[in-house]
């Protein structure tokens, strides 16, 4: 019965006020569903280290292979790049991808009792990925292992996020108007000049550009500005 | 510049439709490549485009339509009830008067900013959908999607549920979902997306208000019994 269980465990986490209990609604679906050894990282690079890692995998493994860099070689996470959707291992395996490094990566794993499992592709978008592995040991057929595992992490993911106050890159930074204003800003247009531009309120005007001062937490619309610029948000 | 198209002024807005028809076969199949929907005139069309569809077009500065969508009662046959039930299988399809299904979310490639990243253009239907709901003060909307939407909609704090586990057949896996289009929520989205006022008129708004109350006062409760 993934379905009801994984539908928990989505309730569960819209409900949730710590990230400690998250973790706990979290195991407790693996653990129903066979799964006692997890890991969800960043694989892209984007990140600063650390932020979005979370599982209970050998921690000596773990360090390991960040040490060693394995997540280059690593041809689960090679797949995931190429795939939107969740996968066994054992397709990896059959598609002749163990080669090399690849493979001692792999037998590495399976030294710490990692051997079969499926592995999530968790979020994709402009260079950022994320990666959930699962090492599996039951009888429940694999589509509904992959589809349960594929939406818990969604649900999973997103909290930790949240929990964690990280930012994506592909978060929205400023909005279409708030950008629109801090172009003419650089311009050196006053707000009502603004105003006069883009057919809309000298408040408004002020408004767009007051919460472009707050988001970017500098105190003049000059410096809100400038860092639009920094973070490639607008262009000279 | 949203507007709303029902069959009360289907007749007004003719060639609007059609360009929304070729803009959806432009997106979804030249560009998706859904191509068990591809049609030889180049028009994406199919039974959920009928008269109790309620259609949001999307125009730019030149009136051309650059992006829609179009929402089924959820008492009628829709594309999650009569293509992917087998995706809902928590509790089976919901059908209420409260409940609209909503399919063929679409913007045109030119407006589409980076992934993930609404353009002002799905704003626009975003903001839409979240109005409609509230107008009609409904729990919220079905659709199917991706697996990656349900990802960006939860790190845009929507209230979405699955209805069901994902097919994990399909590439990006479908997943039947109901978004709640709670106040908070179009709250939220206003202060995101930097929309400062419905995007619905009021005409529209009392449109689409006639036309979801004479649907439900003849042929589909009769469908619901």
């Amino acid at each position: 019965m993934p379905s009801f269980q994984t539908m928990e465990f989505v309730d569960a986490a819209d409900r949730v006020e710590t990230e400690l209990e998250l973790v706990q609604a979290f195991e407790c679906l693996l653990k129903r569903l066979g799964i006692s050894q997890y890991f969800l990282g960043e694989v892209s690079g984007v990140l600063p280290d650390e932020v979005l890692r979370h599982g209970n995998w050998n921690e000596e493994w773990v360090a390991r292979y960040i040490e060693r860099d394995y997540h280059y070689a690593d041809a689960v996470v090679a797949k995931a790049k190429s795939t939107p959707n969740a996968f066994d291992w054992e397709a990896v395996r059959e598609e002749g991808l163990l080669r090399g490094k690849a493979k001692t990566v792999m037998d590495e794993a399976g030294e710490f009792g990692i051997r079969s499992g499926y592995t999530v592709p968790v979020f994709q978008a402009n260079g950022y990925l994320a990666v959930a592995s699962f090492e599996v040991d039951n009888d429940i057929p694999a589509d509904r292992m992959r589809a349960a595992l594929q939406l818990a992490t969604v649900y999973f993911h997103a909290r930790l996020l949240a929990f964690r106050d990280v930012s994506l890159p592909c978060d929205a930074q400023l909005t279409p108007r708030q950008r629109e204003c801090l172009h003419w800003v650089g311009a050196g247009k006053t707000d009502w000049e603004i105003g006069e531009i883009l057919k809309i309120s000298e408040a408004t005007v002020h408004t767009h550009v007051e919460k472009a001062k707050r988001h970017y937490k500098v105190p003049s619309r000059i410096q809100a500005f400038v860092e639009a610029l920094r973070h490639h948000e607008l262009r000279l | 510049m949203l507007r709303v198209v029902t069959r009360q002024n289907a007749s007004l807005y003719e060639d609007k439709l059609e360009q929304m028809f070729r803009l959806r076969h432009r997106v979804l199949v030249d560009i998706a490549g859904w191509e068990e929907i591809r049609q030889p005139d180049g028009r994406e069309i199919d039974q959920f485009d009928n008269d109790l569809t309620t259609y949001f077009l999307v125009l730019d500065d030149k009136e051309d339509v650059v992006g829609s969508l179009r929402m089924q009662p959820s008492l009628a046959p829709t594309l999650t009830s009569e293509v992917f039930p087998s995706i809902c299988d928590i509790e089976g399809v919901p059908r209420s008067d409260r409940l609209y299904d909503c399919s063929r979310v679409i913007a045109a490639p030119e407006v589409s900013q980076k992934e993930g990243q609404p353009s002002w253009v799905t704003s626009e239907l975003h903001s839409g959908m979240f109005e409609f709901g509230l107008a009609l003060g409904l729990e919220g909307l079905t659709c199917v999607l991706e697996v990656k939407w349900l990802h960006y909609m939860k790190r845009w704090n929507w209230d979405v549920r699955p209805l069901g586990l994902p097919d994990s057949v399909s590439e990006g896996g479908s997943v039947a979902a109901c978004i709640h289009t709670t106040a908070p929520m179009l709250e939220m989205l206003r202060e995101t997306r930097g929309l400062t006022s419905p995007v619905i008129s009021p005409g529209d708004l009392g449109l689409i208000k006639a036309n979801h109350e004479l649907m439900h006062a003849t042929r589909l409760t009769k469908l619901a019994a």
